[in-house]
């Protein structure tokens, strides 16, 4: 954890934000899980779950992100090198963002053309399993974009 | 023709020492970047914008290629 010490306030930010998407989402699916029909249709325990944690998501990132600030003082303006780390992360995202949803449309083809996968049949892609599947592709891509900006400032550019 | 692509290499430490023991976080302040950009580059980690290279030349008041160089990846000039 030494290597902490040497991380700039863009880095916490970058970094925070990467622990809390991901603790949101363990949170939400694990919550998921515990629902009696799951995703085959909407439901009240369903919507109680989405308003908890998005006021959870809400609570905790005032709470990490008013931490840093009150720890490490305020975030200087991003130069040069900051804005190009967050395009190039951007950049990354977005292609992993495409490579997952081209993945889970083609899952979707070949499971209309009737070749079905264990995973998730076809009978069971309602349109809540898609929402919480492009919700996942999205969760995918930002993981992919913040680990790739602290890689990054680590490593150099 | 292959582009030989290289890196740049500069003399920014040497010159902040040459300046009075000038602080990463002064040079940083003149240049109008981030203290860790300062890190970057000095680390040769970090290749800087045309403009930016010019105004850290200004800082020490030196031509540009004093403070930059580019470096060919063959070793060769």
């Amino acid at each position: 954890m030494e290597f902490l010490r040497h991380f700039s306030n863009r880095e916490w930010n970058v970094l925070a934000t990467l622990a809390l998407d991901l603790a949101i989402a363990v949170l939400y699916f694990s919550k998921l899980a515990s629902v009696p029909d799951g995703l085959a249709a909407p439901s009240a325990a369903l919507a109680g779950i989405i308003i908890q944690i998005t006021i959870v998501a809400v609570i905790g990132a005032a709470l990490l992100f008013g931490l840093i600030n009150w720890r490490r003082g305020d975030q200087e303006p991003a130069d040069e090198r900051d804005k190009f780390i967050a395009a190039r992360g951007n950049s990354i995202g977005y292609g992993v963002l495409i490579g997952v949803i081209i993945l889970f449309i083609g899952h979707l083809v070949l499971s209309a053309l009737g070749f079905e996968s264990e995973l998730l049949p076809y009978s069971q892609v309602t349109p809540l399993v898609s929402a919480h599947a492009l919700l996942l592709c999205l969760l995918i891509a930002s993981t992919a974009k913040h680990l790739s900006q602290l890689v990054m400032y680590r490593r150099g550019i | 023709m292959a582009v030989n692509k290289g890196h740049i290499t500069n003399q920014i430490r040497r010159l902040r020492f040459d300046h009075n023991e000038m602080t990463q976080a002064e040079l940083a302040k003149a240049a109008g970047v981030t203290r860790q950009t300062i890190m970057s580059l000095e680390a040769n980690k970090y290749s800087p914008s045309l403009e930016l290279a010019f105004r850290i030349a200004g800082v020490f008041n030196q031509p540009l290629e004093a403070v930059f160089q580019f470096q060919p990846a063959g070793g060769e000039e």
